[in-house]
């Protein structure tokens, strides 16, 4: 039956057609049309940064998006033959364990230089995007204002028993919180504070974005969350209110959302451009007012959340972050959160 | 003797004449078996403080969630299929066809479309609870519908869609039953009840037993469905093991456990089916007999509606719902299109290569009766027994050891799916080779023709209804496939079945949908053309 033979080899030619020539596209236009992002982003927010960046410079990106970590991890896996260009992460301590695993690529540019130091690595491997805070959020329906936790350690307080929402323990944000509490409080009060917030039966969720869904409908009453999705919630009309936590006492956490630049990138000159791009003005005040995020360049406002130098926040290095990645995990899992 | 000797040298021609064939199908069997092997090797390697952890506090909690879960599913899939399976054959309820029809279509319907479907109707915040409490004048918190993510919840929703595994088997043995049996024992005196338990629960046991298993394998080896059901599974620990943490010696000891479940599971299926031939007869003398519903038929109709209101009107009404909402606010963007040629073009690259591999493999199995052969053979089918987040795990392994250039290109990505998905490719081509003679081959090679030749012109066309069917069902099979995909998919490069994931993660279902919709309906299609060509 010459004929099923040769139906499929004529589908195959056609099919690898296709693809080859997609990827002979790639290759022929050269480097300098094409970036490839990795980004730990939602995608609503990233696509119109990633749109605008195209409109401007004519380059085309083509942009995979995923959890932090597990974009780390593919990094990490890809060390010998890197696949993207640009990592976007939404944690600091993820950029800083990469920057340590010898995978990001020293970066400086005027921009850069601008930054403020404390916010990207001393060579410049990883610099912040845009800034954020952790809160609490609540459903004002479901909780009075008497009632109100002031602390990220009233959570463990029984009359919260399977009301809270958190993320998983593999949440880089979530992670970077842990991290700083045992930056104030030490090993032992951490463990402590874990299997107590454990025993009060939160509710793990997959993403920030199910967090904020859950109080906003009241299937919830608080959530342990980053500050914008509080905005985010709160503009779809949902009843939702925000607590900056520890305001008289630790102080919260601060983290940043950060770039870096892939050793090995094959569109360099696009990945520093991307770079560069993220921290100019305009972008900036894309992360304020598109996501309510805390801009990191001087001179650009926030947009209804509170601006950093008016929060409270726990005195760790950023850098610390990724150093303590490994054991804020160890300790998590220790306490078997899910 | 002279019979045994005569038998070897036919297996030594065998040998010579097909010879690359037997290399090839040797290398190919080898190579299904390397992730699994690489994971085992991996997990024995693993510190015994890191066992010793996880045999304390995970494995004993994972394994009593992962199987309750996959047992209960089981039985009450095996209650719905057995009420649909006997109202449809077994009686004279009206729309037969039709029904039967309806009754195989969930599964079409991938499990983690349909569970984000219910989400939204029945989730503690969806439609249904909302409307109830405004009713009442109360919020959601405090009518407190949780049932969706509890143990039951996710139970029933499992075996909504899981349930035709056992019908089509149920159907099949109902419909076998020798009808003279049946009057015998009535006209002896028993009652209906009577005859059912002593006569038709015998020989119907084995199918819902057989077909239980594989929705328990199902149950087991599910990612997508699992961890929107926020249910502890490990699969959804594995999951989190691959994405969130910087050692892989967790994932790799929780895989081989997993492992070694499903394949107990398996045997269990494998040692039922065998011994089933003994009960039925396949030459009924009498067809099966057809009992009057009388005064039940009304009853009976509701309820075989009201199945069919939670297996398939719930979710395709949310989906079309959803997208209905989606197309006239202008989700479905150019963005849209490319997925779906994507999608389709990965489909068909991969059921081609499937079946050109699967071939040689299966003619080989089939007709070399070699005992080393036998048991290397079978290392081919490991992908069956290996969930795909496993199989994934096991692909970035080997790629990045052998082969990091091609790690994270199509090429790694369709070799992980050749491993998945080659045992039902083989299954289907090896089913209509043993029922063929290798008289035809064996005819054609003394007239001379070379073993190619004889095979392209020969077996090939005789077997035609196998490789089409093998080739659809690896097509359908990789445009439904999530976990590996998501993560193995080269960087832009995005599924319909991973948009519909990314999107409905994010709550995005207007855009989720309409890809939701276009995949049940490809699978709808495909089942379709399955079920007349068996």
């Amino acid at each position: 039956m010459k004929k099923i033979i040769s139906i499929f080899c004529t589908t195959l030619l056609i099919a690898s057609f296709f693809f080859g020539c997609n990827s002979s596209i790639k290759n022929s236009e050269n480097k300098s049309k094409e970036l490839v992002i990795y980004s730990g982003r939602k995608e609503p927010l990233f696509i119109p940064i990633v749109k605008k960046f195209e409109e401007k410079t004519g380059i085309k990106v083509i942009l995979h998006s995923g959890e932090t970590p597990a974009l780390a991890n593919a990094i990490l896996e890809e060390k010998t033959n890197p696949k993207a260009d640009v990592f976007i992460a939404g944690d600091a301590g993820t950029l800083e364990k990469l920057n340590m695993e010898n995978v990001l690529l020293p970066n400086r540019s005027n921009l850069i230089d601008d930054l403020d130091p404390k916010f990207k690595a001393e060579n410049g491997s990883w610099v912040s995007v845009s800034a954020r805070a952790r809160i609490i959020m609540y459903n004002t329906n479901l909780v009075s204002q008497n009632d109100l936790p002031k602390s990220m350690l009233d959570l463990t307080d029984p009359k919260w028993k399977g009301q809270i929402g958190i993320q998983l323990s593999s949440n880089e944000s979530f992670i970077a919180q842990i991290t700083a509490m045992r930056h104030v409080m030490g090993d032992v009060a951490t463990e402590k504070y874990l299997r107590d917030l454990k025993s009060n039966n939160p509710v793990s969720l997959k993403s920030s974005t199910d967090i904020r869904k859950a109080v906003g409908s009241g299937e919830l009453k608080l959530g342990m969350t980053n500050h914008y999705y509080y905005f985010l919630e709160k503009h779809e009309g949902s009843p939702v209110g925000i607590i900056y936590p520890d305001q008289d006492s630790l102080g919260t956490t601060i983290n940043i959302s950060g770039a870096g630049i892939l050793k090995g990138a094959k569109n360099l000159e696009n990945a520093k451009l991307f770079v560069d791009f993220l921290l100019g003005k305009e972008i900036q005040k894309m992360f304020a007012e598109l996501n309510y995020e805390m801009p990191v360049m001087e001179g650009v406002e926030v947009k209804e959340a509170r601006p950093m130098s008016q929060i409270k926040s726990i005195d760790i290095k950023l850098e610390e972050l990724g150093k303590e990645l490994d054991n804020t995990i160890n300790l998590m899992e220790k306490v078997n959160l899910p | 003797m002279k019979n045994q000797k005569h038998n070897n040298g036919t297996q030594a021609l065998f040998r010579r004449t097909w010879s690359p064939f037997i290399k090839f199908s040797l290398l190919i069997s080898l190579f299904s078996a390397l992730p699994l092997i690489y994971i085992l090797y991996q997990a024995a390697g693993a510190s015994i403080e890191s066992w010793s952890k996880l045999l304390k506090a995970k494995i004993p909690v994972l394994l009593f969630n992962t199987i309750s879960l996959a047992l209960v599913t089981a039985a009450i899939a095996s209650i719905i299929a057995f009420t649909l399976a006997w109202l449809i054959i077994k009686t004279d309820l009206p729309f037969k066809k039709t029904f039967h029809w309806l009754a195989a279509m969930p599964l079409a319907i991938p499990v983690y479309i349909a569970t984000f479907t219910y989400i939204t109707i029945l989730g503690p915040a969806g439609a249904i609870p909302k409307l109830i409490s405004n009713i009442l004048n109360i919020t959601v918190l405090e009518l407190k519908f949780n049932f969706i993510y509890s143990f039951m919840g996710v139970a029933l929703i499992f075996s909504f869609f899981t349930y035709p595994y056992i019908y089509l088997l149920l159907c099949n043995s109902l419909k076998n039953i020798d009808g003279n049996l049946e009057d015998a024992s009535i006209s002896s005196g028993l009652k209906l009840r009577e005859t059912f338990r002593k006569v038709i629960l015998p020989l119907i046991t084995p199918s819902i037993f057989s077909g239980s298993l594989l929705v328990i394998i199902y149950v087991m080896a599910d990612f997508g469905a699992i961890s929107m059901l926020r249910f502890e599974s490990f699969t959804r620990v594995i999951y989190l093991q691959l994405i969130g943490r910087y050692d892989r010696a967790s994932a790799t000891i929780l895989s081989s456990v997993l492992v070694l479940f499903i394949y107990i599971f398996l045997w269990i299926e494998n040692y039922i089916r065998t011994r089933k031939t003994l009960y039925t007869s396949t030459n009924t003398q009498k067809s099966s007999k057809v009992y009057k519903l009388n005064k039940w038929k009304i009853p009976c109709l509701l309820l075989v509606l009201i199945i069919f209101t939670f297996t398939l009107f719930i979710p395709m009404a949310t989906l079309i719902f959803w997208s209905a909402k989606g197309v006239f606010s202008g989700v479905l963007s150019i963005n849209f299109f490319k997925y779906v040629t994507d999608s389709l073009l990965l489909s068909l690259i991969t059921a081609t290569v499937v079946t050109l591999i699967a071939l040689p493999v299966s003619f080989v199995n089939t007709r070399y009766k070699n005992n080393l052969y036998k048991v290397i053979s079978k290392l081919a089918y490991t992908g069956y027994a290996l969930p795909g987040i496993i199989t994934a795990l096991g692909t970035i392994f080997i790629f990045n050891r052998f082969l990091p250039g091609l790690y994270k290109t199509l090429f790694c990505l369709i070799a992980a799916y050749v491993i998945k998905l080659l045992p039902q490719c083989l299954q289907s081509q090896e089913n209509t080779l043993l029922q063929l003679s290798s008289y035809y081959e064996d005819t054609s090679l003394t007239l001379g023709y070379k073993p190619w030749t004889s095979l392209r012109k020969v077996t090939i066309p005789l077997m035609k209804g196998g490789i089409i069917s093998g080739w659809v069902l690896v097509f359908i099979n990789v445009t439904k496939e999530l976990p590996a995909t998501l993560l193995l998919r080269p960087p832009g490069f995005d599924t319909m079945a991973v948009r519909v994931w990314i999107d409905a993660s994010e709550g995005i279902y207007t855009s989720a949908s309409p890809i939701a919709l276009l995949l049940i309906g490809m699978s709808m299609l495909t089942m379709k053309f399955l079920m007349k060509y068996k």
